[in-house]
């Protein structure tokens, strides 16, 4: 991409970093188009949204009736699986088991979060451990293989550990904080490829992998969005999605309440994912998933363009701290900080040289679009 | 046979799971009858030191325990807040704790950590035997266990802390005395280390 090419969207800040980008004539890209067209028009926040929630939390609990749980909800100590963990239990009196995935990379702002949550509200928390030593391999395999898309192993994790654990224990509702108030526009498949992609796993971790994935949780597409929800009856919802979710004012509530402490960017509650997506990513690959979060908050009215500009001309990472938090990631993969660069400078990969099963996601989301069951989506 | 006393906490299913996998009969026990016959005894527990203390001494089985484990010496293994339970007291409640081992449960820190954020201790950290203990048989030095709490344990002798840990202080990530063992790690979250512990515990 040439510099004279480049071209940023007029009415949010994703620009041809996204190579699949495409603009009408009045210079609006396909995200903001998408968002219009395709999911603004059935994201009821309004008293509809309430209500059919209300519906659903009265068929969650029916369903958690004589068990000593309702769902699952998923909490990362992040902003928004916190504020849903507090909702569904304060506002909306549902029993939940919270279930929390530690794949070795909490900051402590998710620890301490997890824990104010849990005691204030007076809730149990399963902790579902990921084998250390085999997270770790699979991680540098990632690194070796030159994918964009290296913090599959830890996503993976998360989900196939929630599925499994519905699954074994026939919970029928998994809770999740996705949400299309700071999610609705989506990294693009070539930033970060689908997080659940079991052949493109295992292809990587074969050609890069050291040690077998004996505990290593691996989910399959045809099983979590075709077994699980229509032969099993056991569903993933976003109650974010029919309430008015409002970021900063659910932070101010969290701070408020449980002493919950703010943390300087999405995602940063993995040490983990900061370092990946605010160094790796923008360094190695020139992707910066500010813009796609600074989008989606200005498409909901949750940040100015102009302050997202302003923001985006500063560094992602911090210029000060990053010399540490490479050495901690060096070390605590258990490499030296000059391998750690050589993975930074080895030649891109991309999804598309490894095997994968995306022609089925295609397939997939196309089936979906149709039957109306999911709106706007990753392109 | 390995009892797991089922006091109603702790998540007694993983614990059975492990133990199944290595083919060493365990039962459940969640009233008194349950526990007779049993050469070695599990306490688990999560949450509160009040709270442990308080289901235990509901569920009809602390006699019993008490019996088994201080006069016919059955070895017993308390595990995070089923380990803090074996002291005197905690600093986190008002009830009296078994007292099987003597030592207070304390709170760690904060002043001291560079950061103010640092509790609860959660995550890996590495695990330092002291001592030739079965339980960490087969085990190297630093291996990394799980853990997650925000209390610890001082022994009144520190003859009793049988591995150390450091998170901002030294504190002791394991105490023995006679047949009484605690840790205050998950080895039922730390996959193959705890395995190995939980191995060592049932066939010593």
């Amino acid at each position: 991409m040439g510099i004279t090419n480049y071209k940023i969207c007029s009415n949010c800040v994703m620009d041809t970093t996204d190579s699949k980008i495409s603009f009408d004539k009045y210079g609006v890209c396909d995200h903001c188009n998408t968002f219009k067209n395709k999911i603004l028009p059935y994201w009821k926040q309004d008293i509809t949204g309430e209500q059919n929630l209300l519906k659903l939390i009265d068929k969650i609990k029916i369903a958690g009736k004589n068990h000593e749980f309702d769902c699952i909800v998923g909490l990362s100590g992040g902003v928004d699986s916190s504020y849903l963990t507090y909702i569904i239990t304060d506002k909306f009196g549902l029993r939940p088991l919270v279930f929390h995935v530690d794949a070795g990379w909490n900051s402590q702002f998710a620890v301490n979060n997890i824990e104010r949550l849990i005691d204030k509200l007076g809730l149990d928390l399963y902790t579902h451990v990921v084998d250390w030593e085999e997270m770790k391999d699979l991680q540098l395999a990632y690194f070796k293989s030159g994918v964009p898309h290296i913090d599959v192993p830890q996503d993976h994790a998360f989900f196939a550990t929630m599925y499994d654990f519905a699954f074994k224990y026939n919970v029928k509702y998994i809770l999740t904080g996705g949400n299309y108030s700071t999610e609705c526009v989506r990294n693009p498949i070539e930033w970060m490829y689908f997080q659940s992609d079991s052949i493109q796993l295992k292809d990587i971790h074969k050609k890069f992998g050291n040690r077998p994935l004996n505990s290593y949780m691996v989910t399959n597409i045809l099983w979590h969005k075709v077994y699980l929800p229509y032969f099993k009856g056991i569903r993933v919802v976003r109650p974010l999605d029919f309430i008015l979710y409002n970021k900063e004012e659910a932070m101010k509530i969290l701070v408020d309440k449980f002493g919950w402490q703010r943390y300087p960017q999405k995602h940063f509650e993995s040490r983990f994912t900061k370092f990946y997506e605010s160094y790796w990513l923008p360094v190695r690959f020139g992707f910066d998933t500010r813009r796609v979060q600074y989008s989606s908050l200005i498409l909901t009215g949750q940040m100015t363009r102009d302050e997202a500009i302003q923001r985006l001309s500063e560094p992602a990472y911090d210029p000060e701290t990053i010399n540490q938090d490479f050495e901690y990631v060096a070390n605590k993969l258990g490499i030296s900080m000059t391998e750690l660069e050589s993975y930074l400078k080895a030649p891109k990969k991309t999804y598309k040289d490894y095997r994968s099963q995306e022609s089925i996601y295609n397939l997939g989301a196309k089936i979906m679009r149709i039957l109306r069951l999911e709106k706007g989506g990753k392109r | 046979m390995i009892s797991i006393v089922n006091y109603g906490l702790g998540n007694i299913g993983a614990f059975a799971n492990v133990y199944k996998r290595l083919n060493i009969p365990v039962k459940i026990s969640s009233r008194k009858e349950d526990l007779s016959g049993a050469k070695k005894i599990i306490l688990p527990g999560v949450g509160s030191f009040d709270n442990a203390m308080t289901l235990l001494n509901k569920s009809g089985m602390r006699d019993r325990l008490d019996i088994m484990v201080l006069q016919e010496k059955v070895p017993v293994l308390g595990i995070c807040v089923g380990m803090q339970i074996l002291s005197n007291s905690s600093e986190e409640g008002k009830l009296p704790g078994l007292g099987w081992i003597e030592g207070q449960v304390r709170k760690f820190d904060e002043s001291i950590f560079l950061h103010k954020t640092r509790l609860p201790h959660m995550g890996w950290n590495t695990v330092e035997p002291l001592t030739e203990s079965p339980l960490f048989n087969k085990i190297k030095n630093g291996s990394r266990f799980y853990f997650l709490h925000s209390y610890y344990f001082s022994c009144i002798n520190v003859g009793y802390e049988i591995s150390h840990t450091n998170y901002g202080i030294i504190f002791a990530s394991a105490v023995c005395s006679g047949n009484i063992f605690g840790v205050q790690f998950h080895p039922e979250k730390s996959h193959k280390n705890g395995i190995q512990l939980l191995k060592n515990f049932a066939i010593f």
